[in-house]
């Protein structure tokens, strides 16, 4: 079992909050595995990175298919799909990722590819999320 | 666990405790972590790059800072 506790951050409407995030590894286009944290979302359905983030990765970001991301408001997101290898824990999965055509994104690990390789458990209780093989 | 993975899961665990902090004064940036040294950029490629001429061994373990206002819904 791989479990990553929650990491604690600031919001102004709620003070301190624990918020669930992975340690991600993903292989950029040299091969090299690059950390990064994630936001773990079973809300979302996909995963999404900053476009700076994907540059950093080289990846060519407007190569990808193009898609629409719509969250709860009416607000659209840009963002290109890219196919990557990501490492969480000891297992390597190779997901459909999509690239946001900005930065104003956060970093999240969605459900495509992820939610159903892992049992993923949030626990309320032990502020932590376990992901299970 | 190999040392510079230990040292990766060291420096989330370090990111997890200490976001808030970095909230404060960096909101909307992007940090990459080192040994538990920030090195902090306007984005991805900026901070990346100031941690691996601090650390020109060392992958940094890098994430976005949150702005204050940011709810995940």
């Amino acid at each position: 079992m791989i479990k990553y506790d929650w990491h604690e951050e600031y919001s102004e409407s709620f003070g301190l909050v624990k918020r669930p995030v992975a340690e991600i590894h993903m292989k950029d286009k040299n091969k090299i595995w690059r950390a990064i944290n994630m936001y773990v979302d079973s809300g979302a359905d996909v995963s999404i990175i900053q476009n700076s983030f994907g540059e950093l990765f080289g990846h060519n970001v407007e190569k990808g298919r193009k898609i629409r991301l719509k969250g709860i408001g009416k607000e659209e997101i840009i963002a290109y799909i890219h196919k990557m290898d990501l490492l969480i824990g000891a297992h390597e999965v190779n997901i459909e990722v999509a690239i946001g055509e900005n930065d104003n994104v956060p970093n999240v690990l969605g459900r495509k590819g992820v939610f159903n390789f892992f049992e993923i458990q949030f626990k309320n209780k032990e502020e932590a999320t376990h992901f299970l093989k | 666990m190999v040392p510079e993975q230990k040292r990766k899961h060291q420096d989330f665990e370090w990111l997890g405790k200490n976001m808030h902090k970095l909230q404060q004064k960096h909101a909307g940036k992007v940090v990459a972590v080192v040994n538990k040294h920030a090195s902090i950029g306007k984005n991805a490629i900026e901070a990346y790059k100031i941690s691996r001429k601090q650390y020109p061994d060392n992958e940094p373990v890098m994430s976005a800072i949150p702005t204050k206002d940011a709810l995940l819904l």
